[in-house]
């Protein structure tokens, strides 16, 4: 069993031997969703009936390419928890700019959907892409989400203590249950193909397209309060279609001899491979000059960070884990270990180079 | 829109439960509802003789208000039958007949998952050790509808605890009058550290209310709710007393952060079936 108590939280009870029961053995929510609109919400959405539809195909995909296709709708229509403190927001139309929610061409709320829970309740949940389907692009982070302020408006309407929720600010989540404050930037999820470890602090390794199946029905089942647990089908669709994102185009088109690209090879390619999707592996966290906290967490740090996928850098910061650099010249410039000591005429290179990715 | 009325379906579950299990039978007043698991009088069993004064004490003190106490609750059908064919609440004659041993069948229950729940915007709600009633829990966990003006009026980031177990009938007879007995809270080295107040029981399949019968190899997924400890580091300390637990930072704390919950199934015609969860935390607030 892990020690690191996030991932024991996860295992203890999941895939245990049949005779021993465990997370596999529980009911199998009916992902029966419908989206919502901004009408809806201001008409009032308990005056909306409910008429979900499945996710769940009636025939199992059997290529990869219907694989995908299904996983494409998860992403954007499967709840993977539920929260009371969303479920007031998304309520409350004029709170959701505030907020960061997305609405699409057709008027519906991007990432979140309604769905009968397994007390027959219907409830309001966030899909992958309410953090990672910005500007309706699979796999883009939201830099404007801020989750931590609806937290805020939550607590202070219960005249709560607001906690720490109100140092998120937008684009920035802490997932973690400790007593640390330490928001990390949501991530982009291009690359995750060539990635060997997920989270900031590469808490779990992947080793196939079964570690993100896994990581998503144990996170699925942890939002949906360990009562149900999703379609497996579902969760290994999902699993396909994030470990085949496709990078976005980057703003700049690369050719060979690409300005940067001797600076990049020569100083960055070391932990940033570009074999790997410009990613790597694990490094100590003290390498880098920001806060090395989340690393250290009690609940998910391993005392290293990843090296993450450059993949779609080009498209916009902010940059490092806790997004403390706004910019790509401040991340060179201060908070990145090789990017500060290079000369500024090559780190200027650099920055040409980046924009390629 | 059946738009989460989980309070207003468990208000009516826990009064008609806990009317049924403090008096042995329906009280007026409670719409005729009646829980059928909490209505069996179970045979012999030895949580029934650990528990039967506190039950007893309990049914006094709250058979007038439809509120029980923690181990009355989770107590009084296993104890109102300690005496096989006595009855001590005037149970219904038809759960007065010793039932002989070749005519018993066998239960066996596997854990599935649970968790402790969340009293965070419940704060006094959750179970404390102190309870000398039961609280009706925090009853759901969102959007409760409501009938006050306030912007807030619905709204609880609180939940109960549960447990989901599978019940297997795996003996030659249908099981019948199946109820939980009680529920135990235990730290991690399988220390007590408190009795915990049943909520409900549910098939968790159908979100309909456990009718107490099993047949001959039947398996039924159960949802068993109840009250979750408020502060349950506190609970721990409590009963460490001045044990060194070993604890001395924040990351031996969270790591330890978690408990055992152990329910006892018990049945007319069954043996006690008692089934001890893995370690389960509180809900998680930010957790993915």
């Amino acid at each position: 069993m892990p020690e690191l108590p996030y991932a024991r939280k996860r295992l203890a009870g999941y895939a245990l031997p049949e005779e021993e029961g465990g997370w596999d053995l529980l009911p199998e929510l009916g992902a029966t969703v419908m989206p919502i609109t901004r009408e809806q919400a201001e008409r009032g959405l308990e005056r909306v009936p409910f008429e979900g539809v499945a996710l769940a195909p009636d025939d199992t995909p059997t290529t990869q390419d219907e694989w995908e296709s299904l996983g494409e709708r998860v992403f954007w229509l499967m709840p993977m928890r539920r929260d009371v403190y969303l479920e007031w927001v998304v309520m409350r139309p004029e709170l959701w700019d505030e907020i960061g929610l997305e609405v699409d061409e057709q008027g519906a709320l991007r990432g979140v959907v309604r769905f009968e829970d397994t007390r027959g309740d219907v409830r309001i949940g966030a899909t992958c892409a309410m953090c990672h389907g910005a500007d309706g692009v699979s796999g883009r982070a939201s830099r404007e989400i801020d989750l931590g302020r609806a937290r805020v408006l939550f607590a202070e309407l219960r005249d709560r203590d607001p906690g720490p929720y109100g140092q998120w600010g937008p684009g920035r989540v802490d997932v973690t249950d400790d007593e640390a404050v330490d928001a990390l930037a949501i991530p982009d999820l291009f690359g995750v193909k060539h990635q060997s470890h997920m989270n900031t602090s590469g808490a779990i390794e992947i080793l196939n397209p079964a570690t993100l199946a896994v990581r998503f029905e144990t996170q699925y089942i942890v939002g949906h309060s360990l009562e149900a647990r999703p379609d497996r089908r579902l969760t290994w669709a999902l699993a396909a279609f994030v470990m085949g994102l496709e990078e976005p185009e980057p703003v700049v088109a690369r050719s060979e001899g690409t300005r940067g690209e001797d600076v990049f090879m020569g100083s960055c390619a070391g932990c940033h491979d570009p074999a790997r999707g410009y990613s790597g592996g694990l490094f100590p966290a003290e390498a880098l000059t920001s806060e090395p906290q989340a690393a250290n967490s009690v609940l998910r740090g391993t005392g290293f960070y990843k090296a993450p996928s450059l993949v779609g850098i080009s498209q916009g910061g902010p940059y490092l884990h806790d997004a403390s650099a706004a910019t790509l010249e401040e991340l060179l410039e201060k908070g990145h270990p090789t990017g500060s000591v290079l000369a500024p005429e090559q780190r200027a290179k650099l920055l040409d180079y980046l924009q390629t990715l | 829109m059946k738009m989460t009325s989980i309070r207003k379906l468990k208000t009516i579950g826990v009064i008609a439960a806990m009317s049924v299990a403090l008096t042995g039978c329906i009280v007026p007043g409670n719409g005729g509802e009646s829980e059928p698991w909490g209505t069996v009088e179970p045979g012999n069993n030895s949580t029934a003789n650990n528990q039967q004064s506190n039950n007893q004490q309990s049914n006094n003190n709250t058979s007038s208000n439809n509120h029980t106490s923690s181990n009355n609750q989770s107590t009084n059908n296993a104890s109102a039958n300690n005496t096989s064919n006595t009855s001590t609440n005037n149970n219904s004659s038809s759960n007065t007949t010793t039932v002989e041993p070749s005519e018993r069948t066998v239960l066996r229950g596997t854990y599935i998952a649970g968790h402790l729940g969340s009293y965070w915007d419940c704060p006094g709600e959750g179970y404390t050790g102190e309870e000398a009633m039961m609280s009706d829990g925090a009853q759901g966990d969102s959007l409760i509808e409501g009938d006050c003006a306030e912007d807030s009026c619905g709204f609880l980031n609180c939940q109960d605890a549960q447990m989901t177990v599978l019940l297997s009938n795996d003996g030659q007879l249908v099981a019948e009058e199946i109820a939980v007995a009680k529920i135990r809270l235990l730290d991690l080295d399988d220390r007590e550290l408190g009795v915990l107040p049943l909520i409900g029981v549910h098939d968790a399949d159908k979100d309909e209310i456990f009718d107490g019968t099993l047949a001959v190899g039947q398996q039924i997924r159960l949802r068993v709710d109840f009250l979750g400890p408020e502060n349950l580091q506190k609970l721990k300390d409590d009963a460490a007393g001045d044990e060194d637990s070993g604890i001395s930072n924040d990351g031996d704390r969270l790591a330890r952060s978690g408990a055992l919950i152990e329910i006892t199934f018990v049945s007319k015609n069954a043996d006690d079936e008692i089934v001890v969860s893995k370690e389960i935390y509180d809900l998680p607030a930010v957790d993915t």
